[in-house]
């Protein structure tokens, strides 16, 4: 067989394919515009519907160029007939944020002991973790609420924080589990023969290397604490309410407090929209559980 | 079966790396030819470009005379054997060496037919189930050999294939490759930075550095008659030992006042050049030790190695430091002073811009 | 000390003059692993056997009477449940065409963003936003788009030469644009999964291939898409098992309607045990929902091992 394998049709690829490239590459830009287009499009409504006057927001065809007001944002933080956000948003942050630290705190040092130490049905156990990922919150409020309730703990934040704890455990555990296996072990090695103690070396060695898990895993069960809506609005009533019990309210409202609602969306998610950049790197590790790096 | 040649093949890559300058280089049909250099040199590039994975910045690259270096690598007919194995991780070895002729929708029977020869020719047809994941790296890299020769192409191309193998797998699985090539006669171009490799397998040898062809020539060409400084120091283990000279004459030529005997073809290629900045080179090979001798170069030896049946001498000297290999019986004590004898025909000199001198053909 | 670096994290026998340090060991495995362990016992491990509980009695808030053991009955009548039957169905065509678009649309994008071209990874980086924002945000802004009066969906729809459409009001359209917003909200996670698959498949494999001769189809089918089966299952049964369970958008743009419409699963058992607050019923739904995800997390399980294995 010699290299006569020259083929009209190859020939003729090899000039076609460097004529193609240049449209390729317009046409990807193209594509990803509209798509990355689309997918901010909605959040540009939900600002601007937030800054629009009541007469704009209800006007057919829908305005485009409008007069900014920050009517809206001022009704739902102050005024809007005694149901304030302040208070809800007080609340989001708390519990957010508790339930965060406990879960990152917990699932680290669970992390940490599935990845440094054997013992028997620990594989059980850690697939077992892995999958409380997909429980249902529809299903478990049944039995969660009258738990709840006949503890006393009803519109309590406590019972939030506790329960968003367990949701994002899964999380925290499955990824830092991979980032501390991924320490050489001869660092730790190094401080037992030293004479630290398994828990000192937890705290002192190994918890400092996986800082950029923590801060992945602690973003996202931060978010995932914040958007939760279903235990929120069963579980809580007026003192531990949290945003999206007060969007929730909106199907009450009739349908017409919009611009107030807006306002609150967006308070709802600027946090998030922060967040996001500062995420990047472990993201995909993160939403998929490791299993896509 | 090919003759592929070279013709003013440049690559330079999008950041600014020249990574081969001006390349002519005919491979002779059913030849194996190493490329030899250190990291860097272009040689990898090379060997890329002819498969077409890399496109050429400048010049044409021709197989058996038709053009080739428009066309992509499934219109080329080479087949390239990958320093990592580069073996699809998803399919078993039966399925990696098949993958060629399913490329080619050749009928289910004639491939079972083939892949099942070349696993019985490479002796791993109990191997063929299994994924490369299981496999050991010697496995994998004849798993890669068969992918290879499964398609009888025009030409082999191999980079740096026994990198990642430990020694003795090295040797054992490079005679393999030369016996096979020798058997096919099919044109092989082997890229590698292990000059004793190249010594062992190449019919010829091209050396590359910084992406310009050095010399090319079989091992002993390289060895005796090397073109340039840079060939004469990296082929030869252990390498030149290179002192400066100053010119005392037309046509001799000293080493800090002790003077050295030319041969005369030698001489006549130093009447034939104008430059006061000469480099002497000498291989250790041609070293002889002694006591030392007025009028003569002299040294200190510092550091003594035993390799068996001869020993590596380091040896200082007023010129700079030089290398002896010497019988084991023969060798030096540490700290002793010894005096350096060479044969006046196995000397090289290199001038200002490193080029040897022309000795002609007799010479050496 | 420990002998050999196998022996020393693992439990193996316990030599006499190291007992201590295996004790030690021991204490600190159960220090590290119990509070965690503690949380999911009460807060996941509990509650489902709790809700198997529940699911026997007869057991209305609304009611004075106290629960009442009632053995298997919660689940028969479900069996002869039209509207529970609908739910399912509802859920069904929901999971199968949200996610199926998603997943057609986020492999696509992800080629498309699969390059080095300036400016695409900022491109990239901005779409996972969707995935990201409060869901019930999600609801309540497509809510206004979707919106018969006011809304920019209809806009467009009148641009293109159509008349206002009722869209979460008018039967088959009510499901289809609860399908739409998923579609928006989730195509952008599904894409960057596969990104991420994509930019991980070895270069080395896709030259060996281009050398033997592989045609461009021949790549897709036989190299590229058997090695991204591991990310197709993953992300299919993650989207699977969150659309399953997902209520934020039913609840912000239809409530079930219309007429059952876009009653989805977990729409069903909300109303029934919050709104009817007959628990005993939801509680039976709850152990079926229940069983469904172990059967798809098991799969999830599964799949994840088998990566630990040929990694």
């Amino acid at each position: 067989m010699t290299v006569g394998l020259v083929r009209n049709k190859d020939l003729k690829a090899g000039i076609r394919r460097s004529a193609a490239a240049w449209p390729i590459g317009t046409l990807r830009y193209l594509v990803a515009a509209i798509f990355t287009g689309f997918c901010l499009f909605p959040l540009y409504v939900i600002l601007t519907t937030a800054l629009k006057t009541e007469t704009a927001i209800f006007a057919w065809p829908p305005v485009w160029n409008f007069r900014p007001t920050l009517q809206s944002f001022y009704n739902a933080l102050f005024v809007f007939g005694g149901r304030s956000a302040i208070s809800y948003l007080i609340n989001s942050v708390i519990i957010s944020a508790v339930s965060t630290f406990l879960a990152v705190v917990l699932g680290a040092m669970a992390a940490y002991g599935f990845a440094r130490f054997s013992f028997a049905g620990k594989r059980h156990l850690a697939f077992w973790i892995l999958s409380t990922r997909f429980a249902p919150p529809v299903a478990f409020i049944v039995p969660i609420y009258l738990m709840v309730q006949k503890a006393g703990m009803l519109d309590s934040h406590i019972a939030l924080i506790l329960i968003y704890t367990a949701m994002n455990l899964s999380l925290v555990i499955w990824i830092l589990r991979g980032f501390f296996s991924e320490i050489p072990i001869e660092i730790e090695e190094a401080a037992l023969v030293d004479g630290y103690s398994r828990l000192q070396i937890f705290w002192r060695v190994a918890l400092p290397l996986v800082r950029p898990g923590i801060v992945s895993t602690a973003i996202l069960s931060a978010i995932f604490s914040w958007n939760e809506f279903l235990y929120a609005m069963v579980l809580t009533q007026s003192k531990a309410a949290t945003l999206p019990v007060y969007l929730a309210g909106f199907s009450n409202s009739m349908g017409l407090a919009w611009g107030e609602y807006m306002a609150v969306g967006t308070m709802a998610v600027l946090p998030i929209l922060v967040f996001t950049f500062a995420l990047q790197k472990h993201l995909v590790r993160g939403l998929t559980f490791g299993a896509v790096k | 079966m090919a003759r592929i040649e070279f013709k003013g093949v440049s690559k330079t890559y999008p950041d600014g790396t020249r990574a081969i300058v001006d390349l002519n280089l005919v491979v002779e049909d059913g030849e194996l030819l190493c490329l030899l250099g250190p990291s860097g040199c272009g040689k990898s590039s090379t060997i890329r470009v002819l498969a077409g994975l890399e496109t050429v910045s400048d010049g044409m690259i021709l197989a058996d005379n038709n053009r080739i270096d428009h066309l992509p690598p499934q219109a080329r007919d080479c087949a390239m054997i990958f320093e990592n194995y580069a073996l699809y991780p998803h399919l078993t070895a039966f399925e990696n060496i098949a993958m060629p002729l399913r490329a080619r929708r050749l009928p289910a029977s004639e491939i079972k037919a083939r892949v099942t020869k070349i696993a019985r020719i490479l002796r791993m047809e109990h191997l063929m189930g299994r994924r490369p994941s299981r496999l050991s790296g010697g496995e994998k890299q004849r798993v890669g050999i068969g992918r290879a020769l499964v398609r009888e192409p025009a030409m082999f191309l191999m980079d740096e294939p026994l990198g990642h193998l430990e020694a003795y797998l090295r040797v054992e699985l490079r005679a393999e490759i030369r016996k096979l090539q020798e058997r096919l006669g099919i044109t092989t171009i082997y890229v590698t930075h292990d000059q004793e490799e190249a010594a062992a397998i190449a019919d010829r040898i091209v050396v590359m550095s910084a992406g310009r062809l050095q010399q090319v020539g079989s091992f002993l060409d390289l060895f005796d008659r090397p073109v340039n400084r840079f060939v004469a120091e990296f082929v030869g283990e252990p390498p030149m030992v290179f002192l400066p000279v100053e010119r005392t004459n037309a046509d001799s030529i000293a080493v800090k006042g002790v003077r050295i005997p030319l041969s005369e073809p030698l001489r006549a290629a130093l009447r034939a050049t104008q430059d006061r900045e000469l480099i002497l080179g000498i291989r250790p090979n041609d070293f002889s030790l002694g006591p030392p001798v007025r009028d003569h170069l002299n040294g200190t030896v510092t550091l003594v190695q035993p390799q068996g049946d001869h020993a590596i001498i380091a040896v200082s000297t007023p010129a700079g430091p030089a290398t002896a290999i010497v019988p084991s019986d023969r060798r030096p004590a540490p700290g002793a002073t010894v005096g350096l004898t060479f044969a006046g025909e196995r000397l090289h000199l290199f001038d200002s811009a490193a080029r040897a001198l022309n000795k002609g053909e007799g010479g050496g | 000390m420990e002998a050999s670096r196998t022996d020393y994290f693992s439990l193996g026998e316990p030599k006499p003059d190291s007992m201590k340090l295996a004790v030690e060991r021991r204490r600190a495995t159960w220090l590290l692993i119990a509070p965690a362990f503690a949380v999911l016992l009460g807060l996941n491990l509990f509650p489902i056997v709790y809700a198997l509980y529940i699911s026997c009695h007869y057991w209305m808030l609304a009611r004075p009477q106290p629960p009442r053991f009632a053995g298997l009955s919660n689940y028969q009548e479900l069996f002869f449940d039209a509207r529970f039957r609908n739910s399912v169905l509802v859920s069904l065509k929901f999971i199968v065409l949200a996610v199926g678009i998603e997943m057609l649309l986020g492999f696509g994008l992800a080629f498309v963003f699969n390059t080095r071209l300036r400016g695409m990874a900022t491109l990239r980086k901005l779409t996972l936003l969707p995935s990201l924002v409060m869901p019930l945000v999600v609801g309540l802004v497509w809510f206004y788009m979707f919106n018969e009066n006011f809304g920019i969906v209809n806009w467009f729809w009148v641009m293109l030469g159509g008349t206002r459409v009722p869209f979460l009001t008018q039967g088959a359209l009510a499901l289809l644009s609860i399908v739409a917003t998923d579609v928006w909200q989730w195509t952008p996670f599904v894409m960057l999964v596969f990104f991420a698959a994509l930019q991980a498949l070895p270069e080395y494999v896709y030259e060996a291939a281009r050398i033997d001769g592989l045609s461009g189809s021949q790549i897709f089918f036989r190299v590229t898409l058997p090695l991204l089966r591991p990310a197709i299952l993953i992300v299919l049964i993650i989207r699977a098992v969150d659309a399953l369970r997902s209520l934020e958008l039913v609840f912000m743009m239809t409530k079930g309607g219309p007429a059952g419409d876009t009653e989805v699963l977990p729409w069903y058992l909300y109303t029934t045990g919050f709104m009817s607050l007959d628990l005993g019923y939801a509680a039976a739904m709850a152990v079926l929902m229940l069983a469904l995800v172990t059967i798809l997390s098991q799969l999830f399980v599964r799949q994840l091992e088998s990566r630990e294995v040929t990694s």
